[in-house]
């Protein structure tokens, strides 16, 4: 329903005509009365009217007031220009806006005159700013961010101000780049409504997104401020104004002291005069309000009042602080569908789970209060991989909603967990090690535990459970994992309540709570099978030489990797089909290829590492300055000799080519042999800067690499050498061609 | 109390379980050998060559005594995730090759590891599994290539997500394409060609899927090899969004759909290896019927096809629970058991164990199930391995049925979708009571119908062993 309603939405003009943007209201569907009733609750709420109204007891919980934007501090001082666009017309400087047009009654001239006072005013009670410095930042990764870190799911996807979700405002005239940084950085500073939260980044972070936000659009005109007897009067005046429109009602002043003043009761309102009359009075402030919003307010106002359940003020708040822009929660609804996109995640094979905010639904029941209060306080984020971030609302949010949620959320008749059975006898309980580990139920391939990376994919720590879970939660949960997420591939080790595990006598309860009790104590004991040190991967040829597949650096995604006893060994990439690599010692880790699910590139474990050329290890006739080709071999396979000694085979066209590579005098010795053909073929042995040669057939690489081959010579392309050796096919019989390599 | 109830659960199911006709038993190894079973093929002499996942193949001798001698016959292999025996040589696939292995000298171990067909692309994503190869009957053989997840350095990266078919003389082309991760190859007994794929992005949960020319069976990511000359099929795109597998299958017209549907959960999620049964009755009473294995919950399951209009479709069942680890590979034995082959590296699985090899021996005692059901004009026709009673089997509510359907999306998995609940009225009965026909209210093509036929009994008064049964509708016979 909210899905269907913001998408009809989407289907409108671009700019929708300007009234308040308020997504609590806007996002959720109105078709019943009493949702009529809760959106007006919502709006009255947002356009904070009990600022100027007051309420009797019996609405005191439907209708609060919460602080505007502080005039002014640190972290938003005053801008003379942005101000007198801003006070002309707020809806036009920033579609959407809840800031009403207290203007909105006078004439032209009359306006002009209002504003320039006020803002003349204003300034004065601005703290005063010089340049600071900040950290440059850079737009393209100010979008990323924008779009990945949240912004985008309360403001427009494409930082374009639409009327229809919340504007950004023209922000390069508003703030400079420090400013912005620092509002960034912490905007409860100067908006302690938690409207807009605080999302944790690092101050690199927030100087890209701010340099990305203040690009957006054109600056503005901006008007100076007089100076002298004039600017003196026009503050004057604008003092008398700032109080007359009860600018205070709404936003705290820290440098002033301000009486509230206070208009008539809401419970006696005319409903149809005042802020609701579709144009209202000229001492009315205008907000802009639609005819549906108005319904709403009415309808609202009218409503009988109900004393509200904790699951009702709990939804009320979380409309709100548009919780469901992220965050799914039964009976509240969800993120925008076509939004979805936007909520992105590191955590290769995680999945939605590695992508989407969490379920809420039953989230007072999973969480603990404390917990919850520190969520909402955008600290303990425990999903690493995900892109988007829990930001901070405030205390008193966090102080609000931790409690109304855990009550509304309380589950009835909830079977406590074991607490005195022998897994709860002080120390280290040896079940919960046992399950947690590779001989139990393994969890460790999947979950990281205290921070040590899983054997598998990389889903959430298993160490932040203790400190954030309910047990009985966490019991229940296990046990049926799809009922408390949908479409979760966490499968269940108790299926039906039924233990897999033989250990501690196939015993759920048990079993669960001895993984609850290893968990709380994990940092007092020892680590799992599975994640206690690995190692013992090195491949070491002893008595016959390894032959080895792998994904390997310099040999590619199809290299063979050969090592002999003798320690001297040798990569061939068999898709371009040629030996790429040379070196001595220790041979080859097998960890990245037989341990490591993202299989990085396997690196030569030894020493003197000799890289030969990339490419076929054999061409037809080329031109003087024709490059070596890049493809023309075919590769055959291998063949082991008795030793275990492979013989590399290929094809060029129809000629059979053996390759074989031995260890002689420290080196290797290579033998080619090319089976029946007419024409010359060349085989390059290796490329380097140059090569230098001080007896006949013998040439030295600048690497202190020798390749002895009376036949060979040297081919220069560009800045570098190849070195060459031409072989004339028989027509009848096979060609040899042999080489020995030193190094 | 909970626990008692638990009993009474227990009991309940205690007096036909699944080790009465099927007995599990594990296969010991040597404690040095890593036994991540990732290829079977069987050989003559009462051996079974193993191909395991760090890359070595070894051959299990003396295999029916249930204490075979193992013996190394290739090592050095890339990721080996198949294996087959073809002419006298294995066959397998590694990451970056179709490989034949030869023994010239008849000492036991490999001498020849010849390219026997090469060349799509493998960039150096981790997720670039290759499987198989399948063996048709005409000798040629089907290799299922993993969608890349993200990139790998090598640019190289050419028709990931397809199948391709290698004729005997090695030289290939692509078939099919739109697989996520199709860890199951195989073939059915008439030689066609089917994978299974795994739930995830664009697959709602897992399918049986036909290999066959010309097919997209659904993952995007393989499209953007339609450009490449040898393409079997083209899509245009971008691809309609916000539609259900039944619609997708209406308005892009080279979708295939599945086969069979897996349904989440209630069937596995992580469907793997295909195995028909090729046994004539020595494993019991499905003779020709696919087996499959699961991955994440470890159990081997059961699917039942057949041809409308000539595609393939039909039903799976829940077959033999309680694995020690991940079923990865099905392969038969020479008495006709079964051998799962076992590893849940990278991903976790319900068992005991992390790899292994377990045998599973009919008792020669037959279950009361379901042995298969098939679309009808206006119905279901379900057909028992015993004898039905035949009151409890004409009574509308000894039956459950509902149908639902899944989105078809980029996002991943995804919950069944337009559920609707259906009468089940009687339709006929044959003679000898072992099939019965039931009309069902509505048929609507391209969704799965989950039947539940939890009052059924048989001629002795007890219930159907696993009562329920998936049947994937995709046409109704005319």
């Amino acid at each position: 329903m909210i899905r269907a309603s913001v998408i009809l939405c989407l289907c409108f003009p671009l700019i929708a005509a300007a009234q308040p943007v308020v997504p609590g209201f806007d996002r959720f569907p109105r078709d019943t009365p009493a949702q009529q009733i809760a959106a007006g609750e919502v709006l009255i709420n947002e356009l904070n009217c009990v600022a100027c109204h007051t309420v009797d007891a019996q609405n005191a919980h439907r209708f609060q007031a919460h602080a505007g934007p502080t005039l002014f501090n640190t972290h938003n001082p005053a801008s003379a220009g942005w101000l007198r666009h801003w006070l002309l017309d707020p809806q036009k400087l920033k579609p959407g806006t809840t800031m009403p047009d207290l203007l909105h009654g006078l004439d032209k001239d009359a306006k002009n005159e209002a504003v320039e006072a006020l803002r003349h005013y204003l300034m004065t009670i601005s703290p005063a700013t010089g340049p600071e410095a900040a950290m440059i930042g850079n737009g393209a990764e100010g979008k990323k961010l924008y779009q990945t870190l949240g912004c985008a799911q309360c403001h427009s996807p494409d930082g374009k101000d639409n009327g229809r979700d919340i504007s950004l405002g023209q922000l390069s005239s508003k703030y400079s780049h420090a400013n912005l940084v620092k509002f960034l950085r912490d905007p409860l500073h100067s908006r302690p409504a938690g409207r807009m939260p605080r999302t944790p980044m690092s101050e690199q972070e927030a100087a890209h997104l701010a340099v990305y936000l203040r690009g957006r659009v054109k600056p503005l005109d901006l008007h100076g401020l007089n100076r002298g007897p004039l600017a003196l009067k026009q503050q004057r005046e604008g003092a008398k104004l700032f109080s007359r429109l009860n600018c205070a009602n709404c936003h705290d002043t820290p440098k002033l002291k301000v009486q509230r003043a206070v208009a008539i009761s809401l419970d006696d309102l005319g409903l149809k005069g005042g802020c609701l009359a579709p144009k209202p009075s000229a001492r009315a402030p205008h907000f802009h309000l639609s005819a549906a919003q108005r319904t709403a307010i009415t309808a609202a106002l009218q409503a009988k009042p109900k004393p509200w359940t904790a699951r009702d003020r709990a939804h009320h708040r979380m409309r709100q602080l548009n919780c469901t822009a992220c965050h799914t929660r039964e009976a509240l609804g969800g993120p925008d569908a076509t939004r979805d996109k936007l909520f992105l995640t590191t955590g290769n094979d995680l999945g939605d789970e590695g992508r989407l905010p969490p379920l809420l639904t039953g989230v007072g029941a999973k969480l603990t209060e404390s917990a919850l209060r520190q969520v909402l306080r955008g600290d303990a984020a425990i999903r690493p991989y995900m892109s988007t971030r829990m930001p901070d609302f405030g205390e008193a949010h966090a102080k609000f909603l931790a409690p109304q949620l855990a009550t509304a959320d309380a589950r009835a008749n909830v079977k406590p967990t074991p607490r005195d059975g022998n897994e709860n006898k002080v120390g280290r309980n040896r079940y919960g090690r046992e399950l947690v580990g590779t001989k139990g139920l393994n969890c460790i391939t999947c979950h990281q535990l205290g921070g040590h990376k899983s054997l598998g994919i990389q889903a959430l720590d298993l160490a932040s459970a203790p400190g954030r879970l309910r047990p009985e939660w966490f019991r229940d949960y296990l046990i049926n994992p799809a009922a408390f997420r949908p479409g979760t591939r966490m499968p269940s080790f108790w299926p039906g309540g039924k233990a897999v595990s033989p250990i501690f006598g196939r015993n759920t309860e048990r079993q669960i709570d001895s993984l609850w009790v290893y968990l709380n104590e994990l940092d007092q004991t020892r680590l799992p099978e599975g994640l206690e040190k690995k190692g013992g991967f090195e491949l070491r040829p002893t008595d016959r030489p390894i032959v080895f597949r792998t994904f390997m650096e310099g040999a590619g995604t199809h290299a063979i990797a050969i090592g002999f006893p003798a320690g001297v060994h040798a990569a061939f990439d068999s898709e371009t089909v040629g030996w790429t690599t040379l070196w001595r010692g220790k041979f080859l880790d097998a960890e990245s290829t037989w341990d490591d699910r993202f299989t990085p590139l396997a690196e030569p474990l030894g020493t003197n590492v000799i890289k030969l050329a990339s490419g076929p290890a054999v061409s037809a006739a080329l031109k003087d300055n024709a490059p070596w080709p890049k493809d023309g071999l075919d590769f055959r396979g291998y063949r082991l000799a008795k030793t275990g000694s492979p013989t590399l085979l290929y094809r060029h066209g129809k000629t059979e080519i053996t390759d074989t590579l031995a260890p002689k005098n420290k080196g290797l010795q290579r033998v080619m042999t090319f089976g029946p053909g007419q024409e010359i073929l060349w085989v390059r042995l290796a490329t380097a800067k140059e090569f230098l040669t001080r007896e006949r057939g013998v040439w030295m690489a600048d690497e202190g690499f020798t390749i002895i081959t009376p036949t060979a010579r040297v081919r220069r392309i560009g800045d570098s050498a190849e070195l060459i050796a031409p072989v004339r096919l028989r027509a009848n019989g096979k060609t040899v061609l042999e080489m020995e390599l030193q190094w | 109390m909970a626990f008692s109830m638990l009993s009474v659960f227990l009991c309940f199911h205690g007096f036909a379980a699944e080790k009465d006709f099927y007995k599990l038993t594990t296969i010991p190894f040597p404690k040095d050998l890593k036994l991540e079973v990732s290829g079977m093929a069987a050989l003559p002499g009462d051996r079974m060559a193993i191909a395991i996942r760090k890359g070595e193949i070894w051959i299990a001798e003396k295999l029916s005594t249930g204490k075979p001698v193992y013996k190394p016959f290739a090592t050095g292999l890339h990721e080996p995730l198949g294996l087959a025996f073809y002419q006298g040589d294995l066959y397998t696939v590694q990451r970056s090759e179709l490989t034949r292995l030869r023994d010239t000298d008849d000492d036991g171990r490999a001498d020849e590891y010849l390219t026997h067909a090469k060349g799509w692309g493998v960039t150096g994503n981790y997720h670039e599994y290759a499987y198989g190869p399948a063996v048709d009957g005409a000798g040629n053989m089907w290799v299922a290539l993993n969608c890349s997840i993200g990139k790998g350095p090598n640019p190289n990266n050419r028709w990931r997500g397809w199948s391709l078919r290698v004729k005997p003389d090695g030289t290939w082309a692509p078939v099919s394409g739109g697989f996520r991760s199709p860890s199951g190859i195989g073939t059915n007994l008439a030689g066609d060609v089917f994978a299974t794929d795994q739930q995830g992005n664009w697959y709602a949960t897992c399918p049986l899927m036909h290999v066959k020319r010309g097919a997209f069976h659904g993952h995007a990511d393989a499209l953007q090899f339609t450009k490449l000359p040898d393409a079997t099929f083209q899509v245009k795109q971008p691809l309609p969004k916000n539609l259900t597998v039944a619609e997708a299958a209406r308005r892009i017209p080279a979708y295939q759909l599945p086969a069979v549907w897996f349904p989440y959960r209630k069937m596995g999620m992580s469907t793997t290896d295909i195995l028909a049964d090729s046994t004539k009755g020595k494993f019991g009473p499905f003779a020709g019927q696919l087996f499959c294995g699961e991955f994440t919950m470890s159990f081997v399951s059961r699917v039942f096809l057949e041809k409308v209009d000539g595609e393939y479709q039909g039903a799976c069942f829940r077959f033999r629970d309680g694995l020690d680890c991940a079923a990865l590979r099905l392969q038969w034995g020479a008495d006709g058991s079964m051998y799962i082959g076992q590893s849940n590296r990278g991903w976790n699985s319900l068992g005991t164990k992390s790899y292994g090899l377990q045998r599973l021996q009919w008792t020669g005692k037959v279950p009361f199930e379901m042995k298969s059901m098939s679309a009808t004009r206006h119905g279901f026709r379900l057909s028992f391995t015993q004898m039905l009673d035949v009151g409890t089997a004409i009574k509308p509510e000894s039956y459950t049925l509902k149908s639902y359907t899944y989105p078809y999306q980029s996002k991943y998995g995804g919950e069944p979708v337009d559920v609707k609940t259906h009468t089940v009225k009687f339709g006929g009965l044959d003679a000898l009571g072992l099939f019965i026909d039931l009309t069902v209210d509505e048929l609507r093509e391209g969704y799965v119908y989950e039947l539940h036929a939890h009052g059924v009994r048989n001629k002795k008064g007890q219930p159907l062993l696993h009562s329920e049964a998936f049947y994937t509708l995709n046409r109704v016979p005319k």
